[in-house]
C-alpha cells in the first residue's frame, strides 16, 4: 500500500476553489517535487495531509489514517510520523538550536535519556552539531532552516513535508537544503517537497507534480526516460 | 515524566518573558484586591450593623409589687415565648442607679422616693433583633398580669432593618460587578500570556504533541500566576489594613477562611483561564 494516498479531493475556501477534484499517491522512499506559483494550493494541499484541515469532497489516507475517519485524538500519533518544514522555519527564538530539537521529542513525552542521543544525532546529520547552543538569531537562515529539518527528523518521519523549504533562502544556501533532503530521502524517509522554484530542482533525478489553477498536472518521472 | 516536564517548561517560560509574567501577575493582584477591599468594607460594614441590631431589644415594666413567686412566673412566662433570648430583672435600685448614669443624680435627688419601675429587659435571639421581631414578642407580654408597660425601639428598628435590606442588595450587586470585571480581566490577562507563546503551541501541536501535553504546562503557569497575584492582593490588602488600622478602631481584616478563599480563586481562575484561552489554539 501506499504511503499517501489522495482520491478525488477538493478544498474551497468560501466562494475559491483551491483545490478541484486532485488525486495523487506517493509510494515509500519517493521523492516528490510539488510545483505551482504561490497561491496555486500547494500549501492546502500539505495540510490536507497532516490534517490540520479536512477536505470538503474525497480523502486523503496517510499510513492507514484516513481523513474520513481519523479522529482529533489520533492526530497526534499521525504527526509524529510526518516530519513539517516551512518557509518561515517556524523556530522558538528564545531556545537554542538544541532546544529547539529536543522540544519536539519532550512534548511527546520521549525519556529524558533517549532526548540528548537523538538530539545530537538529528543536529549532526543537518550538520550542525557544533552549533547546538546557538539561538535561532545567531544562525543564518540556511542554517536555521537546517534546525527545523533536524527537528522535523528527529522523530524519524516516515515522511518529510517540506513546504517552499527554499523561499527565504539564496539559492546556493537552497540547494544545500535540497541536498540534505535527498541524503535523508536515500535513508528511506519520503520527501514532498513544494516550491515555485523551478531551478532549484532541474538537475535532480525526482518525480515531480505541478499545480495549477487547483488542478495536477504533468505527473512526470524526471530521469526516468 | 509528563508532570515533572510541564512544571520545568512553566516556570522556564514564565522566566523567558519575565515582564509578561510580571504584568499579568500585577493585574491579577490589582483586580483581587479590588475585590477583596470591597469584601473587608462590606465585612466590616456588616460586622457595625450586627452589633447595632444587638441592641435591639424589649423592655417590659412593672406593676408596684410585682415580685417573689409571681415575679418568677412572670419571668418563665416570658422566656418560653418564641424568639426570646434571655430575660433580666432589673430592680428599682437597678433603675435608679442605670438612670443616674445616663443623666446624673441631681433630678432624683429630687424626689423622696424613687419613681422608676422595676423592669424586665428581654433579649431576642439573633435572628429576631428586628422591628417586627421585637414587636411580636411585646404583643405577647403586653397582656400578662403584672406588666405596667412595653416599650421597644420599633420606629428604629424598622430603619435598621430597611437599611441592612438595602445594604445587602446593595453589596450584592457591586460585589456581582466587581467579581464579574475580576474574573474578567483575570481570563484576558491570561489570554495574553498564552497568546505571546501560541508559536509554541502550533509547533507542539505539528510534531505530534497530544491536547493534554500542550495544556499541562499553561494550566501549571495560569495557577501558579493566579496564586501569586491573589497572595501579593492579600499581602497589599493587609497592608492597607495595617496602616489605616490605627486611625479607624475597630477595623477587622477579613477572617482567613476568606482570604483563603480569595486565594483559591485567584489560582482556580489562572488555571481555568489558561485552559479556556488555550482552546482556540488548540485547532492546528
Amino acid at each position: 500500500m501506499s504511503l499517501l494516498q489522495i482520491y478525488n479531493v477538493s478544498k474551497r475556501y468560501e466562494a475559491l476553489a483551491v483545490l478541484d477534484d486532485i488525486s495523487l499517491e506517493i509510494d515509500r522512499g519517493e521523492f516528490v517535487c510539488l510545483t505551482g506559483r504561490t497561491g496555486s494550493g500547494k500549501s492546502t494541499l500539505m495540510r490536507l495531509i497532516y490534517m490540520e484541515e479536512r477536505p470538503d469532497r474525497g480523502q486523503v489516507i496517510v499510513e492507514g489514517y484516513s481523513s474520513e475517519r481519523i479522529r482529533r485524538r489520533e492526530i497526534p500519533a499521525l504527526r509524529r510520523k510526518i516530519g513539517v518544514l516551512f518557509q518561515d522555519f517556524k523556530l522558538l527564538r528564545e531556545r537554542t538550536a538544541y532546544e529547539n530539537v529536543s522540544f519536539a521529542l519532550h512534548v511527546t513525552g520521549t525519556p529524558r535519556r533517549e532526548v540528548r542521543k537523538r538530539v545530537t544525532r538529528a543536529l549532526t546529520r543537518v550538520g550542525l552539531g557544533h552549533k547546538r547552543d546557538a539561538f535561532p538569531r545567531e544562525l543564518s537562515g540556511g542554517e536555521q532552516q537546517r534546525v527545523a529539518l533536524a527537528r522535523a527528523l528527529v522523530n524519524e518521519p516516515i515522511l518529510l513535508l517540506a513546504d517552499e523549504p527554499t523561499g527565504n533562502l539564496d539559492i546556493e544556501v537552497g540547494q544545500g537544503i535540497t541536498e540534505l533532503f535527498q541524503q535523508v530521502n536515500y535513508q528511506g524517509t519520503a520527501v514532498l517537497m513544494a516550491t515555485h522554484n523551478l531551478g532549484l530542482i532541474e538537475n535532480m533525478r525526482i518525480r515531480r507534480v505541478h499545480l495549477a489553477d487547483g488542478r495536477l498536472t504533468g505527473d512526470i518521472e524526471s530521469g526516468s526516460e | 515524566m509528563k508532570l515533572g516536564y510541564a512544571i520545568v517548561e512553566a516556570f522556564r517560560s514564565m522566566r523567558r518573558v519575565p515582564l509578561m509574567t510580571t504584568v499579568a501577575v500585577g493585574t491579577i493582584a490589582l483586580s483581587l484586591m479590588v475585590f477583596g477591599l470591597f469584601l473587608v468594607v462590606t465585612y466590616n460594614v456588616r460586622e457595625a450593623l450586627q452589633e447595632v441590631k444587638a441592641r435591639v431589644d424589649v423592655e417590659a415594666y412593672l406593676d408596684d409589687g410585682v415580685e417573689g413567686e409571681a415575679l418568677l412566673f412572670l419571668r418563665a412566662e416570658i422566656a418560653v415565648i418564641p424568639g426570646v433570648e434571655s430575660v433580666r430583672f432589673i430592680s428599682k435600685d437597678q433603675a435608679r442607679e442605670r438612670f443616674a448614669a445616663q443623666y446624673g443624680d441631681t433630678l432624683l435627688a429630687l424626689l423622696s422616693e424613687n419613681p422608676l419601675p422595676a423592669s424586665l429587659l428581654i433579649t431576642l435571639v439573633e435572628d429576631q433583633r428586628t422591628g417586627s421581631g421585637a414587636e411580636a414578642v411585646a404583643q405577647r407580654v403586653i397582656p400578662m398580669d403584672g406588666i405596667d408597660e412595653v416599650v421597644w425601639g420599633r420606629s428604629w428598628a424598622d430603619r435598621l432593618d430597611r437599611l441592612i435590606l438595602a445594604l445587602t442588595a446593595l453589596s450584592i450587586l457591586i460585589g456581582l460587578v466587581v467579581s464579574l470585571a475580576s474574573v474578567f480581566v483575570i481570563s484576558n490577562t491570561v489570554k495574553l500570556t498564552v497568546w505571546a507563546r501560541r508559536d509554541a503551541i502550533e509547533i507542539m501541536k505539528l510534531v505530534g504533541a497530544t491536547d493534554g501535553f500542550v495544556k499541562l504546562p499553561f494550566f501549571i503557569e495560569g495557577t501558579l500566576q493566579g496564586a501569586a497575584g491573589s497572595g501579593f492582593a492579600l499581602l497589599i490588602l493587609y497592608g492597607i489594613y495595617g496602616w489605616v488600622l490605627p486611625n479607624l478602631a475597630g477595623l477587622v481584616f477579613l477572617p482567613s477562611g476568606v482570604s483563603g478563599a480569595i486565594m483559591i480563586m485567584g489560582a482556580a481562575l489562572g488555571g481555568i483561564g489558561s485552559q479556556v484561552s488555550i482552546k482556540q489554539f488548540l485547532e492546528v
